[in-house]
């Protein structure tokens, strides 16, 4: 078996494990993730000195189990993930394409947009968005949405560009088909397997960045049980109370690295050249 | 040189009024200046004049081209947080902001193109294997979280460095590092595919066939090279790197701009926002100039186009 | 297996002999296994001779001469088999060492001329580059011998085209470049890779003459390799055709193009059109060149060879000499005989 299998195998096997958590969080979380008990309050992991197996990652500030609500946690961080790539892929997919294969004034007006916000912080528009509309989960997705289409747009353009001066492309414009036909009959197809890596590899990077969000206040507002709102409740209770921060950050890199793993192998497998 | 630098800055006045009126229009929108500036025991009088002040009795447009007549002499206006000038706040800070991503930048290319080069080198050795993995591994950790890490180890546990704040050369280490984790992990690998794409180039075979021993064939000919992509990556990367600064200034309490932005916001300091956005976005603009610049003079080929 | 010719040549004095390749096999090794390039090759080349090396894409030649210069990259490629450069091997010798040979005994220019330089580098640096290494001259010495390589070989307003870069020249003049770049500290040996493939036909023969008159004059040998038959006849003295990396015919030019005895020899030079051919077909040899990965048992031509018996399925043919002096050479065991077979 070649690397790039491996990896996509045992990056599925893992991802598909952390999805069936989190489908079925009810049924594995021991306990409510927003249960709070007061005088439970930052108990330790079993394995320190005071914790225990009811409680086996320890408990918060207010005495939430930190394992449940990082499983519940999972769902958001997954569905986020999942739902900005979606969106950003569609506007970005046809920002791409449009500007590839029409050109001229559109394409130098989608693709100076595309710079211009690509030397943009995303995390500023977050914080602006934010600031007007207020943190909820669809602004949330809707922000990180808006903040990653970039990325599909430039890729897209470039191969829709190239594309265009294909032989097969030609034949379609010589026997009458239209632009949109063309576009989605012939061009879309071939974009498919570099879309695929890139979408795969960007819900790690949404995932990231939905934590950093959340971490700075900005994404969906706590009690929610966003890893990123864990991690940041973990900052402030870093010296007494670190397995919060740190239960949360573990998660995280495991689900992301997963992820990069997988699309890593895919994209290894679609392109022995890399 | 002239001809260059205003086809590359002539965006930037447009781009400037558009976010300006955007981060103008947005706050001023959403947040009643009146509840903003004016406290709960406020008089008619002074919501009369504060009304008067600010023109709020006008139409958005209005209000903005009033805001951007002032902005123009270099009146952000006055910050709620300070009261003094919007503008001498960010300024006041900028100098820590740039402090810190100097030495983030460097450390990042520093240790990000050695270890991508020396991936490269010994390509599906154990140190590539290695190296590899921790990229993947940077790539998928919140830098921040890795920022709390780095406290927890270096200043919690074994005392050695400060857990913020801005002081001697041991304050730096840990926001500094920090950052530079943004860019590490991706400057290794492109250094890496870059090396290795840039090896099999028909030079690379000729440099060796002239019997020019490895190092130099490394140093003269592959690494100069791979440097247009690194480059360009950069370019990209500023946003990011902003934004990354955002953050760790929050984690370490760095007196940055960064900072100051996030507090300004929830504050609704509004003409700090504004203002720091502006600095923001300009530097923007101009690392991205320095950027081409650098590609421009190490690449024969761009010069001319 | 070494060839008759080796044998005899054993006996020759090693001044004549400037290079000398034993059974030389490289195989390449890739995730889809391993592939023989190059399979056993012999032959020798005396002082100021111009041996060409004939065949299609993917016989081996260019493995061979890569695997001369130790080219090829290490993990991916196996090379096994004797070199002596004037008798010494270079086959064993360190890396190190090896770049001393490299450059300065023999050179090397390659197929594409448009990426064969550095193109943040000015052509002088990269000219001077090879003298600086090894003959360790300084900067002017260097500088006054590029200027006098650049007229050499025929570049106009060397002094300009020295600050200048390798974007602003045709692949013509690149190619011009990389011959006085491979010039510059007087080899012995210079191997051209198929030097005028990428380019027009005009520039062709331009960078052929250009050869042939620098050999002349310096007396180096030369390894070309080209499937160019025009080339070969017009520069080569002798000549190497091969075929699925061996040697499937050799010796002088005159004696192999006018009476070619390998059915595929035969079959190269009857494929080039003839201009007085009136409408008839191209001849063209049936099938394709075998992928280096499937294994052919026997004689590798076999499949696609008019004269093939059983013997030819099951055994491989040596290198044998036709004649007393042991320089025209066949691998095949039903040659075509001279003249009366025509």
């Amino acid at each position: 078996m070649t690397a790039a299998k491996a990896k996509i195998v045992i990056g599925c096997t893992i991802i598909l494990a952390i999805v069936l958590t989190a489908i079925f969080a009810p049924l594995v979380a021991p306990h409510d993730p927003y249960q709070q008990q007061v005088i439970l309050r930052l108990k330790p992991p079993f394995w320190m000195t005071g914790g225990s197996l009811r409680f086996p990652l320890g408990t918060d500030s207010y005495g939430r189990d930190i394992l449940s609500r990082l499983i519940f946690g999972s769902r958001l961080s997954i569905l986020v993930g999942v739902a900005s790539v979606v969106l950003s892929m569609l506007i970005g997919t046809t920002a791409g394409v449009l500007a590839g294969y029409v050109g001229g004034k559109t394409e130098e007006v989608i693709m100076r947009t595309v710079d211009a916000q690509t030397a943009f912080p995303d995390v500023l528009l977050a914080i602006l968005f934010v600031a007007a509309l207020g943190g909820s989960f669809l602004n949330l997705i809707v922000v990180l949405g808006i903040s990653g289409w970039m990325v599909y747009a430039r890729i897209m353009f470039g191969l829709t560009r190239s594309l265009r001066e294909r032989p097969f492309v030609e034949a379609a414009v010589s026997f009458g088909g239209r632009s949109g036909y063309i576009m989605l009959r012939h061009i879309l197809p071939q974009l498919v397997p570099v879309l695929t890596v890139v979408a795969t590899l960007q819900v790690g990077q949404m995932i990231l960045q939905e934590a950093a969000l959340s971490f700075l206040g900005l994404g969906v507002p706590p009690p929610a049980a966003t890893w990123g709102n864990i991690l940041a409740e973990g900052r402030d209770r870093l010296f007494l109370a670190p397995w919060i921060a740190n239960s949360a950050g573990i998660a995280i890199v495991v689900l992301v690295l997963t992820i990069n793993i997988f699309g890593n192998g895919l994209r290894e497998w679609l392109d022995p050249k890399s | 040189m002239l001809g260059y630098l205003w086809r590359r800055l002539r965006y930037l006045p447009v781009s400037l009024l558009l976010v300006l009126f955007v981060t103008f229009s947005v706050l001023r929108l959403t947040g009643n200046p009146v509840d903003i500036y004016l406290d709960m025991n406020r008089t008619p009088e002074q919501v009369e004049a504060l009304t008067q002040k600010l023109h709020l009795d006008q139409p958005l447009i209005v209000q903005f081209g009033i805001y951007l007549r002032d902005v123009l002499k270099g009146d952000f206006g006055e910050s709620l947080q300070f009261g003094v000038p919007a503008l001498e706040v960010v300024l006041d800070r900028l100098g820590n902001t740039l402090e810190l991503v100097a030495v983030a930048l460097g450390l990042a290319v520093i240790l990000g193109i050695a270890g991508g080069a020396v991936a490269a080198l010994r390509r599906d050795r154990l140190a590539d294997i290695v190296i590899s993995f921790l990229a993947v591994l940077g790539q998928s950790m919140p830098s921040f979280w890795l920022g709390i890490l780095l406290i927890q180890l270096f200043a919690l546990r074994l005392g050695w460095l400060p857990t913020s704040g801005q002081g001697g050369l041991s304050h730096i280490v840990l926001p500094a590092l920090t950052l530079a984790a943004y860019l590490i992990p991706n400057f290794i690998l492109i250094t890496r595919t870059g090396v290795i794409e840039t090896s099999n180039e028909q030079f690379v075979v000729t440099a060796r066939a002239k019997g020019i021993p490895p190092a130099r064939v490394m140093l003269v000919h592959v690494l100069p090279n791979t440097l247009n992509p690194i480059l360009s990556f950069l370019g990209l990367q500023l946003g990011k790197l902003i934004g990354g600064s955002i953050i760790t200034e929050s984690i370490f309490a760095w007196p940055g701009i960064g900072r100051l932005m996030v507090s300004s916001i929830f504050q609704r300091d509004i003409p700090v926002v504004i203002a720091a956005i502006c600095i923001m976005c300009v530097a923007i603009v101009l690392a991205n100039l320095l950027v081409d610049v650098a590609l421009s003079m190490l690449d024969p080929r761009i010069r001319e186009a | 297996m070494t060839s008759a010719r080796a044998n005899i040549a054993e006996g020759q004095p090693a001044d004549d002999r400037l290079l000398s390749v034993r059974d030389l096999k490289v195989t390449f090794l890739s995730r889809h296994g391993t592939a023989p390039a190059v399979k056993g090759v012999d032959f020798d080349l005396a002082r100021g001779t111009v041996l060409a090396v004939v065949g299609e894409s993917g016989c081996g030649k260019s493995a061979t001469a890569m695997s001369l210069m130790h080219l090829l990259p290490r993990r991916s490629a196996r090379i096994e088999g004797r070199m002596l450069l004037r008798g010494r091997d270079i086959g064993a010798l360190p890396e190190r060492e090896m770049n001393d040979v490299r450059g300065k005994q023999m050179a090397m220019i390659f197929q594409e001329p448009m990426t064969s330089l550095n193109p943040l580098l000015t052509i002088g640096y990269q000219l001077r580059e090879p003298m600086r290494y090894h003959l360790g001259l300084g900067r002017e010495a260097t500088q006054r011998r590029a200027i006098e390589l650049l007229e050499m070989v025929g570049i106009p307003a060397a002094e300009q085209i020295m600050r200048g870069y390798p974007h602003q020249l045709s692949g013509g003049m690149r190619q011009r470049v990389m011959i006085a770049i491979a010039l510059s500290c007087d080899p012995d040996l210079l191997i051209a890779d198929e030097p005028t493939t990428a380019l027009d036909v005009t520039i062709q023969s331009q960078i052929i003459e250009l050869l042939r008159q620098i050999q002349r004059r310096t007396g180096m040998s030369v390894i070309i390799i080209t499937h160019d038959l025009g080339v070969v006849s017009e520069f080569a003295d002798e000549v190497i055709v091969m075929y699925a990396g061996r040697i499937v015919e050799s010796g002088s030019v005159d004696e192999v193009l006018e009476g070619p005895r390998h059915p595929y020899t035969r079959g190269l030079l009857a494929s080039i059109p003839d201009i007085d051919d009136e409408g008839e077909r191209l001849q063209t040899i049936p099938g394709n060149v075998p992928n280096p990965l499937s294994r052919i048992s026997g004689c590798s031509f076999h499949p696609r060879c008019v004269r093939k018996t059983e013997q030819c399925e099951q055994a491989v043919p040596d290198l044998t000499a036709i004649d007393a002096t042991s320089l025209r050479q066949v691998a095949c065991f039903h040659p075509y005989l001279p003249a009366r077979e025509l």
